[in-house]
């Protein structure tokens, strides 16, 4: 966790991104731009970046290896974000998760070999996160995404 | 003429205690005494009322009104000799003034009025101040109006939902939704202005996570469906509503206006909503309004039939009147809650607050600041669930003699609804993107408690993976603390989640299911067996926005 404090860049940059996709490219992510405008914060520590990304409400952080794969995202806002848009190919692999099984009312859990997806909340206040754990850098623990 | 007996009961919890009379003779030969002497006119006190009356306005039955004042001034130049005060009719009083006893020229005491009315219908009542003034007794005459008590009770139901779910629900990963813990109410909804053209529905799933009446369009009679309008966006095409809940299950449908009614209480005639509740209805796929769903509305599960809704429509009962609130005032979120619907398609749009879909609860006419949510509790020997459990939701808090709080301790939220829970010395909102606090949910089916890693209890893994299959039950105890400082501890327990469902198949309601969350507690319907639950509305009581239990 020491790792976080060494931050070594910070930018806030007016871009207009969309949002971040699971186990994609991040430069496949900024070229996709569907969405409105927000505002993109990005932070480099040694290991991995993370980009802020605030927009109507929501905020989502992508976690991108130095390769620019995005291993991570988390998300925070009033509504529920589009899943389908934020875990990308890995969309599928949640929905086949959560439909093999007694439906949940209340938070999603989907814990695979290779994907891990929370997602809690209710109206008003929803968050959640979702990392492919073969996409995350040996060197950084899951705890990171948050 | 209340007996001075009971006036001196009420007066007990505060710091003046009224007191026996004294003699009035002896009082009316001291003033005299005051009297005698020279040409000029004798030194005399005055004792002046303001106002000199007051007017209550309507209240139920067997409840007592908030307080009026009255203020008695000595506007005269001479001590005021009160000999003793009184109260008559529905009404009880506090006061500062001395009773018996002196109030010095100049001064002013103060007799402060609650009207508890024992009968429906105009009441009336007097205070009558005996002193040594001209015009004595002095009185300030009271009305008020009593209005009977509405039934605020109706029976809740947690057991295995709609006959026609039940004759679907065949096998877990089915897509039909065969889960347990689930609070069902009967709702009546009616056009709007309509006592004919209603229709009562069985089976809405109760969700103190939501706000918002939302109806299955596959369940309405086309007869009632063809009387509900269409509420109009700004832009002056139909609104619809989109909510994505945290399991990826999602709603669509237009907003409609209707008069609502659950036991005794209703919606119609409300002041706030002349033209009826909005309410939404859940559109059926392939409906000229389903067609017109959004890209952006999406999610694992439609819940717009009774197979995967696993009701026949959900009744949003939370702390908060609307369901998005202040924010889509001014606000379009990402995916949006409110759209603009003309045919040739929807756009996210903002929409006024009384514009957007409604607890019910705070739009009824009478009892609309709360509600509370009683089930017994699971017998413990054997502790394996029950099929069936009957309980009772109560409408109001403290507007009738059968919502008192009691001794439920009241626990205020921060601003989304959610207060702060510790468990292991670790505390569960504090704030931050996977920190939320915790929350009271009867429309979770299960207690969603943080992870295998901190609660020591392993995963169910295969198809039940994300639920709790502790060895034995499993009990914890977290300790609850809310944003006006109250704190205390609750005990949740948890047994095998698989054996529970597998051993009694037909079994409905389980105080001991659940499974993970992410770094959060939500005390889903297992949490309700054995308490009552109340759910203070914002903007509806001097306690603000609140759960209590």
């Amino acid at each position: 966790m020491k790792t976080l404090m060494a931050v070594v860049g910070l930018w806030l940059l007016g871009a207009a991104p969309a949002w971040a996709v699971l186990g994609r490219s991040v430069d496949s992510v900024e070229s996709d731009r569907k969405m409105l405008e927000g505002t993109v914060q990005r932070v480099t520590l040694p290991y991995y970046s993370i980009h802020q990304i605030t927009r109507d409400g929501m905020t989502v952080k992508e976690y991108v290896t130095p390769k620019g794969t995005v291993f991570g995202v988390s998300w925070q806002g009033p509504t529920m974000p589009n899943l389908s848009q934020l875990l990308g190919d890995y969309y599928q692999d949640f929905q086949r998760e959560v439909q093999s099984r007694p439906r949940r009312r209340g938070p999603a859990i989907v814990q695979t070999d290779d994907l891990v997806v929370e997602s809690s909340g209710h109206m008003r206040a929803f968050h959640g996160r979702a990392y492919v754990r073969s996409l995350v850098p040996n060197t950084v623990t899951r705890e990171v995404i948050q | 003429m209340k007996t001075l007996r009971r006036f001196a009961h009420i007066a007990s919890s505060y710091w003046l205690v009224l007191v026996v009379a004294a003699s009035l003779a002896t009082l009316a030969g001291c003033g005299g005494g005051g009297g005698g002497g020279n040409g000029g006119p004798p030194p005399a006190p005055v004792a002046s009322l303001s106002p000199t009356s007051l007017t209550f306005t309507s209240q139920t039955v067997g409840t007592t009104s908030s307080a009026q004042p009255v203020t008695l001034t000595n506007t005269g130049n001479a001590t005021l000799n009160i000999t003793s005060i009184t109260i008559s009719g529905d009404f009880n009083a506090t006061t500062t003034c001395p009773n018996p006893g002196s109030l010095s020229a100049g001064s002013n005491c103060t007799v402060t009025v609650t009207f508890a009315p024992t009968a429906s219908g105009s009441r009336t009542g007097t205070i009558s101040i005996v002193d040594d003034a001209a015009g004595s007794p002095q009185a300030v005459a009271l009305t008020g109006t009593g209005s009977a008590a509405v039934n605020n009770q109706a029976q809740v139901t947690v057991d295995l939902g709609p006959p026609a779910l039940i004759a679907d629900c065949t096998a877990i990963g089915s897509n039909v939704s065969c889960d347990a813990d689930t609070l069902f109410v009967t709702v009546t909804v009616c056009a709007p202005g309509s006592t004919t053209n209603c229709q009562t529905i069985d089976h809405v799933a109760v969700d103190t996570g939501s706000s918002g009446l939302r109806i299955l369009q596959t369940v309405l009679t086309s007869n009632l469906a063809s009387a509900l309008p269409l509420e109009n966006a700004s832009s002056g095409s139909p609104l619809g509503n989109c909510v994505v809940f945290a399991d990826n299950s999602f709603i669509w449908g237009p907003v409609v206006n209707a008069d609502v009614s659950i036991a005794g209480e209703t919606t119609a005639g409300s002041t706030s909503f002349t033209s009826g509740l909005p309410i939404q209805v859940i559109s059926a796929p392939g409906s000229n309004f389903g067609n017109l769903l959004p890209a952006g509305c999406s999610g694992t599960f439609a819940d717009n039939t009774v197979d995967v809704l696993g009701a026949n429509g959900l009744i949003g009962v939370s702390v908060f009147q609307q369901d998005c609130g202040p924010y889509c005032v001014s606000n379009i979120p990402s995916p949006a809650a409110y759209y603009s619907c003309p045919s040739s398609g929807c756009t996210g749009t903002t929409e006024p607050l009384l514009g957007q879909l409604q607890n019910p609860v705070w739009a009824f006419l009478h009892d609309n600041n709360g509600l509370s949510i009683n089930l017994p509790a699971i017998p413990q020997s054997p502790d394996i669930g029950e099929a069936t459990v009957a309980g009772t939701l109560t409408f109001g808090i403290g507007t009738q003699s059968n919502n008192a709080l009691g001794t439920a301790t009241v626990y205020t939220t921060d601003d989304v609804g959610d207060f702060a829970a510790t468990y292991n010395g670790v505390k569960y909102g504090t704030g931050g993107i996977a920190n939320s606090g915790a929350y009271i949910d009867s429309g979770s089916n299960g207690l969603y408690f943080l992870d295998p890693t901190t609660t020591g209890m392993s995963d169910c893994g295969g198809n039940f993976t994300g639920f709790y299959c502790p060895a034995s039950v499993t009990s914890f105890t977290v300790t609850n603390a809310g944003s006006n400082g109250n704190s205390g501890q609750v005990t949740i327990k948890f047994d095998n989640a698989v054996n529970l469902l597998n051993n009694n198949p037909s079994f409905a309601a389980f105080d001991d299911f659940g499974g993970q969350a992410s770094l959060t507690v939500d005390y889903g319907l297992p949490f309700f067996f054995g308490r009552t639950v109340f759910v203070g509305i914002e903007g509806q009581s001097a306690n603000g926005t609140f759960w209590a239990y």
